[in-house]
Parts: C-alpha cells; sequence; structure tokens
C-alpha cells in the first residue's frame, strides 16, 4: 500500500514538472478521457429527457448545452492535441516542442478550464446551446448567476492555451523538423493545418467571449440592440471561429486515419501529396469565407449568401479527395480488420455520409427547411463520431507502444464495432427527424411523429455507450494484465516498410516517465513553474468578475496573485544566478539524450549566452525569434480584428445603430499629443534594436529606455483622459462601449510591450538581449500600428471607416 | 492501378465538381426567387410577426394582436415581417419548409402563399430559453371562398 502511495506521488510529481511531449501528451489524452465521461453524462441525460420526459427543462438544457462545450472543447480538442504531442516529435525526430515549458503551461490552464465548466450549472444555469448565442446568453433573467460567466471564463483561457498549442506545433514542424516537407507522415500534415486554424480562429472566438462578458457582468451593450448593439455580431464572430473550428477537430483525426489506412492495408498511401495539400487546402478555405452559411436564415444578402455557399461547395473537393485516396490505398490489399483498421472504416464511412448530408445546407432554399432541425444535429453527429471514432483508433493503434501490452484483438473489434454502428444508428435516427422536420433543442418532443426516431437515437445511446465501456474495459485490463508485446513493432509497420515513427523505440512501452526511445530517464523532474501559472492563469478572469462585483479587494488581491507568480517565474528563469548551484528550470534531462535539438529549444535559451556573444551569433538569434513573434501578431490581429471589426460592422451595418449619434470625441489636443508620442517611439526602438545589432550596447540601453519612457508617457496620458476628459460612461451605447473596449485593450497591450522593454533593459545586466529586443521592437510596431487604426477610427472618425 | 487510378480520380473529381456546380446555380436560382418575391405578389396582406419569450405575436392589418395563431387565406400573398422583443427566435413553418430568425434590431420580410387550406403547426427554431419548447403556434388557411 505504502508503494502504490509513493508511486502515485512519484507520477503526480512528474506530471506536475514534466515538459516532455510525450508526457504532456499523455496528459492530454487523460484529460481528454475524463470530459469524455461528462460529456456523456451530459448525453445520457439528454435521451432519457427525450424518451422518459422527466427532467425540469432548465435541468435539461444545461446538459445540452454542457454537452456540446465538454465535446467539442475538452473532449476532441485536447485529445488531438494530446496524440500530436505524443506523435508529432516522435514522427519528424524532434525530441520535444519548441516551447517545452510554454507546452506544460497550455496543458495545465485546461485543467481548471474543464474544472471550472463540470461545475459551473451550481453557479447558474447555463441555459444557453453550445454556440450562446447573444442576446440570450447575456440575458440575465435566463441565465443569472455566475454558470455562464465560468463557462466563459474557461473558454477565454482554452482559447489563449490553443493559440499557445498552435504557435507551438507550428514552430516545431518548421524549425525542428528531422524530415523533409514531403516525407512528413499525414498525421503532421493533419496537425500542422490545424495548428494554423489554431492560431487564427480561436482570437475571434476570445473577442466575441470577452464582449459578452462585459455584457453581462459590467452592462456594456455590444448585443443589446436597444442601445444600437447586434446580436447578429455575435454569430459572425463566433462562427469566424466556430467553422474553421470544426476542421481543427477533424484534421488530425483525418491524419490519424491516414496512418492507419495504408499499415492496415499492408500497402503505401495512395495519393500521398494530394492528401497532404488537401489538408492545407481545407484549412485555407475554411478560414476565408465559409463560416455565413450557419447565418442563412439570420443574414439576408444574396452577394454575401452566394460566396458563401460558393467556398462550402469548394471545400467539399478537398474532402472528397481525401476519401478517394482513402478508398484508393484499400485496393488491392490484404486489409487487416483489427480495432484500429475497423476505426478506420467506420470514420471513412461516418465521413462520407457526414458529408452527403452537409450538401444541403450551402443549398440556400434547403437551408431555410432544415436550419435549426435535427438534420443539422444529424450532418454533425455523423461527423463528430467519425472524429470520435478516428481518434480513439489512434489510440488503439499506438496502445501497444506507450503500454507496452497487447489487448484482446477481439475484444477490441467488437468495442470498435459497437461503437461505429452505434454512432450510425444515432446519428441516422437525427438524420431522419431532422428531415421530418423537428426543431433543435425541444426539451419536449413537439410532435408525435418524431418520438420513434428518438427512441431510435436513444436505443443507439445504448449501443454506443456499451461499446466504449467495452473498449475502455479491454484497453484498462490490457495495460494492467495483459501480455507484452513481443519486439518492438506490434503493426509489423516497420516490416511492411512503414515505419511509424521517426525517433524508433529502443525498448517498449513509450509510457509516461520515459525518453523518446522509451528508455528511462536519470532524473525526471523539470519545474512546477508552468503547471502552477497554467492553473493560475483562471485566477485573473475570476478575480475581474469579483471587481465587477463590488468585491474589489479579493478581486485585486487574486491579479496580484498572478502576477507575483508569474514575476517569480521570470526571476528563476531569466534573472537568477546560475552560481546558486540549482538546476536550470525546464532543461529536462531528456536534452542531453537529444544533443541537437537542445541547440534550438528555445529563443530565451538560445539567448542565454554570456555578455560577450558574438554579433553573428546575436544577428542568428534576432533572426530565429522573428517567425514565433510573427505567429503571435498574426493572433493578436486576428484578436483586434473582432473588436475593430465589430465597431465597423455596428456602424455600417447594424440597423438601430444608425440612428445613434457617432461617438462625441470632441477634445483632440491631449490624444493628438500623446499620438505623437506613441507613434514617434517607434523611430528609438528601430534604432535601439539596430545600435544592439552593432554591438553598440550603451547607444542600445539609452534608447531602449527612451522608447519606454515614450510608452509610459502615452499610458499615463491615457490614464489622464479616461480620468478627466472622456464625458460619456461606456455604458451609454454600444458606440461607447466600443471605444473604451478597443482603446483599453490597446491600452493593455501597451502595457504588455512595456513590460517586454522592461525584461529587456534589466536582461542587460545579465546578456545582450538579442532575442528580448527583437521581441519588444517588433511588438512595438505591432502596437504602434494598431493605434494608427485606432486613433483615426474612433478619435478622427475619418470617412474611409464609414462609407 | 496508378494510372486507371489517376483518370478514375480525376473523372470523379470533375464529376463531383460538376454536380455541385449544377445544384448550386440551381438553388440559387430558387433563393433568388425567395429573395425578389415581392415582385411576383404585387399586393400582398402585410402581417406583423413579433418573437417573445414565449409566444409569436401576430399583427393583423386590421389592428388586432393575436398569439400563437396565424390565419391565411389559400391562394393569397402575404408579407411577414419577422422581428424580436427580445431574444433570438426564428419562425419555422415546417411544412411549408421555410424559417427566418427573429432578430431584436431586426426586421426580415418573408413572403409566403399557401395554396392547401388545413392546419399547419408553427416552431420557433431558434433556442430562447427554458421555455423554447413550448413557443409553438398554429397556422391556419381558409379555404379562399369561405370569406371571400
Amino acid at each position: 500500500m505504502m508503494k502504490v502511495m509513493r508511486k502515485l506521488s512519484e507520477y503526480l510529481k512528474i506530471a506536475l514538472t514534466t515538459t516532455s511531449a510525450s508526457d504532456i501528451g499523455l496528459m492530454y489524452v487523460a484529460l481528454a478521457i475524463v470530459s469524455l465521461i461528462i460529456g456523456s453524462t451530459d448525453a445520457s441525460m439528454i435521451r432519457i429527457q427525450l424518451t422518459f420526459n422527466d427532467m425540469s427543462a432548465v435541468t435539461y438544457y444545461n446538459a445540452v448545452s454542457l454537452h456540446g462545450i465538454f465535446m467539442i472543447f475538452f473532449v476532441v480538442m485536447p485529445f488531438s492535441t494530446g496524440l500530436a504531442n505524443y506523435l508529432v516529435p516522435r514522427m519528424i525526430g524532434a525530441y520535444d516542442l519548441y516551447w517545452p515549458k510554454i507546452n506544460a503551461l497550455s496543458f495545465w490552464i485546461l485543467v481548471p478550464a474543464v474544472l471550472m465548466s463540470a461545475v459551473s450549472p451550481l453557479f447558474g444555469p447555463i441555459n444557453t446551446g453550445w454556440y450562446m448565442y447573444a442576446p440570450l446568453s447575456t440575458d440575465l433573467a435566463v441565465n443569472g448567476g455566475y454558470g455562464v460567466d465560468l463557462i466563459e471564463i474557461a473558454l477565454i483561457i482554452a482559447g489563449l492555451s490553443s493559440t499557445f498549442t498552435g504557435v507551438n506545433f507550428l514552430l516545431t514542424i518548421l524549425r525542428l523538423r528531422k524530415v523533409k516537407f514531403f516525407k512528413m507522415p499525414l498525421f503532421v500534415w493533419g496537425f500542422f493545418a490545424t495548428s494554423i486554424l489554431l492560431v487564427i480562429a480561436l482570437p475571434p472566438l476570445t473577442g466575441g467571449l470577452v464582449m459578452a462578458f462585459l455584457e453581462r457582468n459590467w452592462s456594456l451593450p455590444f448585443f443589446n440592440y436597444q442601445l444600437g448593439g447586434d446580436p447578429v455580431l455575435w454569430q459572425q464572430l463566433f462562427w469566424f471561429f466556430g467553422h474553421p473550428e470544426v476542421y481543427i477537430l477533424i484534421l488530425p483525426a483525418m491524419g490519424l486515419i491516414s496512418e492507419i489506412i495504408p499499415r492496415m492495408a499492408g500497402r503505401p498511401i495512395y495519393g500521398y501529396k494530394a492528401i497532404a495539400l488537401s489538408s492545407m487546402a481545407i484549412a485555407f478555405l475554411s478560414a476565408v469565407s465559409v463560416w455565413m452559411h450557419h447565418m442563412f436564415v439570420s443574414v439576408i444578402n444574396p452577394v454575401a449568401n452566394l460566396i458563401t455557399a460558393a467556398m462550402t461547395m469548394a471545400i467539399a473537393i478537398p474532402s472528397g479527395i481525401k476519401v478517394l485516396n482513402w478508398t484508393a490505398t484499400l485496393y488491392g490489399g490484404r486489409y487487416r480488420f483489427t480495432g484500429p483498421g475497423i476505426a478506420a472504416i467506420g470514420f471513412v464511412a461516418l465521413f462520407l455520409v457526414g458529408g452527403i448530408t452537409g450538401v444541403f445546407f450551402p443549398l440556400i432554399p434547403l437551408d431555410y427547411a432544415f436550419n435549426g432541425t435535427y438534420l443539422v444535429v444529424g450532418h454533425f453527429h455523423y461527423m463528430v463520431f467519425a472524429i470520435l471514432v478516428g481518434l480513439l483508433g489512434g489510440l488503439m493503434y499506438y496502445f501497444p507502444y506507450f503500454t507496452g501490452k497487447r489487448y484482446d484483438h477481439e475484444l477490441g473489434k467488437l468495442s470498435m464495432l459497437l461503437t461505429v454502428v452505434g454512432a450510425f444508428v444515432i446519428a441516422t435516427g437525427m438524420t431522419i427527424d431532422g428531415v421530418l422536420g423537428m426543431p433543435r433543442r425541444y426539451a419536449v418532443v413537439p410532435a408525435p411523429m418524431y418520438q420513434p426516431f428518438q427512441n431510435f437515437i436513444s436505443v443507439g445511446a445504448v449501443v454506443e455507450g456499451a461499446g466504449l465501456l467495452l473498449m475502455v474495459g479491454t484497453l484498462l485490463w490490457a495495460w494492467v494484465k495483459g501480455p507484452r508485446v513481443v519486439g518492438l513493432d506490434p503493426w509489423e509497420a516497420e516490416s511492411i516498410g512503414q515505419p511509424d515513427f521517426h525517433i524508433k523505440p529502443v525498448v517498449l512501452p513509450l509510457s509516461f516517465g520515459k525518453e523518446m526511445d522509451g528508455r528511462e530517464p536519470e532524473h525526471r523532474h523539470g519545474t512546477f513553474y508552468p503547471s502552477i501559472m497554467g492553473m493560475l492563469l483562471a485566477v485573473p478572469p475570476i478575480g475581474f468578475l469579483l471587481i465587477l462585483h463590488g468585491m474589489m479587494p479579493e478581486g485585486l488581491l487574486s491579479i496580484l496573485i498572478f502576477l507575483g507568480f508569474g514575476l517569480a517565474w521570470l526571476y528563476n528563469d531569466y534573472f537568477k544566478l546560475p552560481s546558486m548551484g540549482l538546476p536550470k528550470m525546464g532543461s529536462l534531462p531528456s536534452v542531453k539524450a537529444s544533443g541537437a535539438s537542445g541547440a534550438v529549444s528555445t529563443p530565451t535559451s538560445i539567448g542565454e549566452g554570456k555578455y560577450d556573444v558574438s554579433l553573428e551569433k546575436g544577428e542568428e538569434i534576432a533572426k530565429s525569434v522573428r517567425t514565433p513573434i510573427l505567429f503571435f501578431i498574426i493572433a493578436e490581429i486576428f484578436l483586434f480584428s473582432s473588436f475593430i471589426g465589430g465597431y465597423l460592422y455596428v456602424r455600417n451595418i447594424t440597423p438601430s445603430a444608425q440612428l445613434l449619434p457617432s461617438l462625441p470625441v470632441d477634445w483632440y489636443g491631449l490624444p493628438l499629443a500623446m499620438t505623437v508620442i506613441l507613434l514617434s517611439s517607434s523611430i528609438p526602438a528601430h534604432f535601439s534594436h539596430h545600435f544592439l545589432m552593432k554591438g553598440k550596447t550603451k547607444l542600445f540601453k539609452a534608447l531602449a529606455a527612451l522608447t519606454f519612457i515614450m510608452g509610459l508617457t502615452f499610458l499615463s496620458g491615457q490614464l489622464y483622459e479616461f480620468t478627466h476628459i472622456v464625458h460619456f460612461a461606456p455604458q451609454t451605447n454600444v458606440f461607447t462601449a466600443f471605444f473604451y473596449s478597443i482603446v483599453w485593450l490597446h491600452g493593455f497591450h501597451v502595457m504588455m510591450g512595456l513590460t517586454l522593454w522592461g525584461f529587456t533593459l534589466l536582461r542587460t545586466t545579465r546578456i545582450k538581449p538579442f532575442a528580448a529586443a527583437t521581441m519588444s521592437t517588433y511588438y512595438w510596431h505591432f502596437v504602434d500600428a494598431i493605434w494608427v487604426i485606432v486613433f483615426t477610427m474612433l478619435y478622427l472618425q475619418l470617412p474611409i471607416y464609414h462609407p | 492501378m496508378t494510372e486507371i487510378g489517376r483518370y478514375a480520380e480525376i473523372a470523379t473529381i470533375v464529376f463531383a465538381v460538376a454536380s455541385l456546380t449544377f445544384l448550386g446555380l440551381l438553388s440559387y436560382h430558387y433563393y433568388l426567387n425567395i429573395y425578389y418575391g415581392t415582385y411576383e405578389h404585387q399586393d400582398p396582406t402585410v402581417i406583423k410577426v413579433i418573437g417573445k419569450q414565449y409566444v409569436w405575436l401576430f399583427q393583423y392589418p386590421n389592428g388586432t394582436t393575436v398569439p400563437d395563431k396565424l390565419v391565411l387565406q389559400a391562394g393569397k400573398p402575404y408579407e411577414i415581417l419577422v422581428t424580436s422583443d427580445d431574444v433570438i427566435h426564428a419562425l419555422y413553418f415546417v411544412d411549408l419548409g421555410y424559417k427566418l430568425e427573429a432578430i431584436p434590431g431586426y426586421t426580415y420580410h418573408m413572403y409566403i402563399e399557401v395554396n392547401q387550406p388545413g392546419t399547419y403547426p408553427i416552431y420557433c427554431a431558434e433556442f430562447c430559453g427554458p421555455g423554447h419548447y413550448t413557443m409553438k403556434g398554429i397556422l391556419i388557411v381558409t379555404p379562399s371562398n369561405s370569406s371571400g
């Protein structure tokens, strides 16, 4: 007993301190399975109500909302991110992700997010549906209490985590890849496309959620039509995220299927390049102009609708190409109908039927009939079940690697078969009710003719549940009691010339706390900082919630705790003297085994040189941080666009806002002076970087300090402006709400820029901060560029913004 | 396999593009008909519909407002103006295969003409709160000769 306890506490310590992608991947999968249990419980509640009708409507709708939120945000996304963490480095020969510590941070951010969402119904109803349409989500008569606030906070921080993950994987694949682009496994291609979408699609969701949060808690009328707000704005923002999101969900599963099918068929994948590039085509098309196909019944505009419908149909082509190539791979092979083999076929079948049921929606007259009915529900359940089956197929396929055990193949097959059959029964029942016209989200089936098919779905749900339970049971039993895998090639993939990994295992299992190749590391502990920081990220938003509800000291305290801990981490990683004899945090022992990859791990550890690092090296360091900072700036652009675009949408399109007076900005002196100061601060910023690169450290320091002071002047000017000059409250109407939120969002970014500059200056006491200076400079230019738009749009209100 | 496979793949893609284009053009044609419905019905009777948690209010031209009951005459054109007082709803005529969202601050037009007398259900097709499932109405279409 003591031994078990000691082992558990050792595992817990590894979990909290690890920065190895392999470990973090397994933790993601475990988290996804916990969420799957919660999401399935919600699904069972839905089935019970629609079959036996014995629940209150509020409880039923809580289950409906949470079922969607859990399955999408906390099952599929962590599951595929987890498999990517576990597989991508092994597949491309990287010994870890580009930023191991940020990877750990991303994971730990999700833990409180899942927890908050799980307990949210105790704090107030979540009668919103998973897409949380405003103004229902801001309607405090229905959704009072803190339930929706907790969900919003959870999704905001989960979105941040996903953006970090996206940038991290993009850099990992671009920088740490040991194989050529067109030799990368197709799963890596799939996740590469996913990562691009994570960077651009999540920030608008964050923006929209922040608006909804502020409307709920501070009465900023973004979506309140009586003060010029626009409920359609939420739909635009949400679906701009929402449609790329469905590809974020499915592309990794497609990647797994592209790995499994050729290995089960014993033939190389047919049309490798077509499958790889179609992932990129899907990512591109999904981000451009398809999101409005969710809104044919809420935006009536023939031109926009035509473009959306055409683009939506165009996206069927790359999807079809994938199906064709998977099918062609099967041709002439001897297919092994194992658990993962059945999953792959099940995926293709579900995806095919799901795709065909999806063709109705871009045909707008049919969409008028079927939007908001069970046909939509059926269509996406075919798709999400395809995703689930694909991910579980991946889990079963790689199971022998990470446990070193074999599971009973007959039971594995049976469980996967039940899962696929259950999925078909459920989604087909939904589709039939949809064709018959049954509207979604009815707590009581509206007409008797729909009831038989609802019961049919419930039967399918029982089959599905049996399949999932059997699968979990089979795998858990095998993990504990199963026979060991003989050799290092559980699927004979290597012997047919399709090895699974670039980093070949030397010993199985490749389990928790092991090296990438399966060896036991000498010491396994990294740092507690990312895990604690990740879990603390939930605290400042809760602090803001408390402040907005009059609990000022508690709120401030929680924000200060977060900031204090952040400072402690910064100090520990960048300023603590190495002579104190502590091992550098975050440098896992795996670096020792990986030699080559250790050299390019993080931009900050590159900068970790001596004071006399050569200028050529400095140039190299500066160059290497350009791409990452650019990715973050892209994500930031999408965040700002959701606010700036939101203002422009309301200003130009929203009917009720056209009746409002435009923003009463009638003071120009101070903002104009501040603008001049801020924009001209880009000049010392540029030259400080320039002089650092030339080795003139003194000039660099002076100019960086000048930039810092100019930025600080701008901020204090704004502080004066908002305390003494601005003569309207943010709650007045939608324009004032946007004025405050955009200017303050920019101000917050100035603060972050100042933090970067301050950090850079402090770093000069230790090293020549090539990396930090480059980051600060680029970021500063970006902040200035945004201000040009903000100033001309909100203060000068130039006519180009409202033609 | 490779050669034949490639041709088969290209042929399938071309076929898919062609059929999608055909379906798209056909549906867009009908969509424009729905959109410009006003020109076909020169003089429709205007009925205003206001969605409210959890009731449909139908305002007739003579000024009366009736909850959850829409009475139309068969074979006559109507213009229905859809809006909402609180949150988003969607006015959904199941048997007509037609719905539009009722969005606060927006008014959308819906042109309809029903030829078959009878009683049809009206649902709300956008989740509007815990009473969403009770937000049902009926459409009664009277024969055109009964009341002139």
